[in-house]
């Protein structure tokens, strides 16, 4: 799920920055910094809306720079258990079939694929195949989260399409 | 209108439903209360008793006597409302609440009707069955989404979360980090199995509630109107129930019946013991000596044989007045009183004539005048014995007194009691002087020792 959220971030500033276009620096730093990063608690952060307070600059004695603890509004992407997402198939072999939620990495296990979708090893692609309906590489499946396992710089979670109204959407 | 047939078909889902999920208590109470439609169709007669129609009263207060299906059960009616209380939660039996009057001038009790209501039960049923099911078709699914995979080569487990990163690079497997052995599914983990197995179970042991329920489908179950069917039945049922089943460990309606029957025997009692009387009294009038046995038919006294029937005669009526039951003792007493009476009477006289003798003395002196007496009596050459300090003479003085006691001992009876109380009562004023003293110490000697340290 999506969330605009105010977050801190700390930023030591070089002084060789120190100037008139220092501000401009710092944004440029925080994007850097915050931007793609995954926090157990926040989720992913998507994208750096604004920038609130850069806040005061504090000279650390010994090295000469500044510490700034800047106030950022941003959006973040938590994943949750059971909740519904749409996805990309990224890869797909005879335990399951990866899909990618944006920075997510989602596992569906055979398992969790309907049990009139067999995997089809035989095909050019390796895929989930039903009468009517392909799991392939590229496809776009809806998916419901079961389970997520939060690292300190990814987030992995398995899915199921074994329900009503998910699975390949067109 | 449900035939026959078709009540047994429910009696039976009712039978099942409350041996397969209820306590022995609850399935007597359930028991009942399908019974109870039976009843109804055996003893009121009428087609028109509606299939639902298993009413039983139930007390909703303890203090209910007719709590009609407590009595039923044979069971204390607290526990019967804890029964009814829990099926009722459990939506299995109904129970209508009304105020009713019990009897003219009380207050209008809170009491409950309770009965089964065929079509709720089948749809509670029919959800509770389908909610247990999917219970357990949820954890099943749920543990085989966690059954995770396995290395065939060292065994090592890997949870479905774990393998994302096991991905080898072509991207078709999983590969073990330990041994590089490529990780197969964790079929047989003992959980799923037990899961597969608790469905089956369910499923087995469930199959009758589901037939029945399947042939309940077929039946078209009618709507009851509770309060109607009370208006109709409630009364006339209760009187025709009242000759019904034995009841076992009823406790109030016994325990009133005792009660009565303890009253009825005291009541018996008394008239025996009256009846008794009357027979005596008849007796005794009967066995009454003649008027002129009893007194002189001269001078009109009282014969000696009169003065100890009349005696005998008085005491014993009094007794009789006094308390029902009499027998001798009163009139021993009575004997032993006179006695007593002329006893002191004598004593009396005796009394004044001492006092007579010594005018001027009180009873502290009058101690004193008497061991003179005596030691003039005893010892009339020893004038020396009366000094207190030699202790020879104490003994001498003490010898003195047991032989005085010994020879005086009619005069002690007579007047030792009388002297010992006034020389107490006197004791104050007489401590004063220690030669008085020590001489009434000698003459308190013959009495106790008590005496002596009562006058110090």
């Amino acid at each position: 799920m999506f969330f605009v959220k105010d977050l801190h971030h700390t930023i030591l500033l070089h002084p060789s920055y120190f100037g008139s276009r220092m501000h401009q620096h710092i944004e440029q730093k925080l994007h850097a910094d915050v931007e793609g990063t995954c926090s157990g608690e926040y989720g992913y952060i998507i994208a750096v809306l604004d920038v609130i307070d850069v806040g005061v600059g504090l000279v650390s004695v010994g090295n000469g720079q500044a510490e700034f603890v800047t106030t950022y509004r941003a959006i973040v992407f938590k994943p949750f258990k059971g909740e519904v997402l749409d996805s990309v198939v990224t890869s797909v072999n005879k335990m399951g079939f990866f899909a990618e939620v944006g920075p997510l990495q989602v596992f569906v296990s055979a398992h969790l694929v309907h049990p009139d979708m067999k995997y089809d090893s035989a095909a050019a692609n390796a895929c989930f195949a039903s009468a009517d309906q392909v799991i392939e590489k590229d496809t776009h499946v809806r998916l419901k989260l079961v389970g997520t396992r939060v690292d300190a710089t990814e987030i992995f979670a398995i899915g199921t399409i074994k329900e009503d109204h998910l699975g390949v959407i067109d | 209108m449900a035939t026959a047939e078709d009540k047994s078909v429910l009696r039976l889902l009712v039978q099942h439903v409350s041996r397969a999920f209820y306590d022995s208590k609850f399935v007597v109470v359930l028991d009942q209360l399908t019974h109870q439609d039976m009843c109804v169709r055996a003893c009121g007669g009428e087609g028109r008793v509606v299939l639902t129609g298993t009413v039983t009263v139930v007390g909703v207060f303890r203090r209910v006597k007719d709590d009609e299906l407590a009595h039923r059960v044979g069971m204390p009616s607290k526990e019967v409302q804890k029964v009814i209380a829990k099926l009722e939660a459990d939506r299995l039996v109904k129970v209508h609440r009304r105020n009713e009057i019990q009897r003219e001038g009380q207050r209008p009790m809170n009491k409950g009707y309770c009965y089964i209501d065929y079509s709720s039960f089948c749809n509670v049923v029919k959800w509770r069955i389908t909610t247990m099911r999917s219970a357990i078709d949820n954890k099943l699914r749920n543990e085989l989404d966690n059954q995770g995979y396995i290395c065939p080569n060292c065994g090592k487990y890997y949870a479905p979360l774990d393998v994302l990163h096991l991905l080898d690079p072509s991207g078709t497997a999983f590969i073990c980090e330990v041994c590089r052995h490529e990780l197969i599914n964790n079929e047989n983990a003992e959980s799923v199995q037990g899961s597969k197995d608790r469905l089956q179970r369910l499923m087995a042991q469930t199959r009758w509630i589901i037939e029945d329920l399947q042939k309940t489908d077929e039946i078209t179950i009618p709507k009851l109107n509770v309060q109607q069917w009370l208006a109709e039945h409630a009364v006339a049922k209760l009187e025709l129930d009242s000759d019904g089943l034995a009841i076992a460990g009823e406790g109030s309606t016994s325990q009133s019946n005792r009660v009565q029957i303890e009253l009825s025997l005291d009541q018996d009692d008394a008239q025996v013991k009256k009846a008794r009387e009357q027979v005596a009294d008849a007796q005794r009038q009967h066995n009454a000596l003649p008027e002129w046995h009893l007194r002189s038919t001269i001078s009109g006294d009282l014969t000696s044989l009169g003065a100890a029937t009349s005696g005998g005669a008085t005491s014993g009526t009094a007794a009789v007045h006094a308390n029902g039951s009499t027998d001798r003792k009163p009139e021993q007493n009575e004997l032993y009183a006179s006695d007593l009476d002329r006893y002191y009477a004598s004593l009396n006289t005796s009394a004044s004539e001492s006092a007579n003798r010594t005018p001027e003395t009180d009873g502290d002196e009058e101690d004193d005048d008497d061991f003179e007496e005596i030691e003039f009596m005893e010892y009339p050459a020893s004038g020396g014995g009366r000094t207190p300090a030699s202790t020879a003479d104490a003994s001498a003085g003490l010898n003195g007194h047991a032989k005085r006691g010994r020879e005086e001992d009619p005069r002690g009876v007579r007047n030792g009691r009388p002297a010992k109380q006034a020389r107490v009562e006197d004791a104050a004023p007489a401590a004063a002087a220690a030669a008085a003293a020590a001489a009434a110490a000698n003459a308190a000697e013959e009495d106790d020792e008590d005496d002596f340290e009562e006058v110090a």
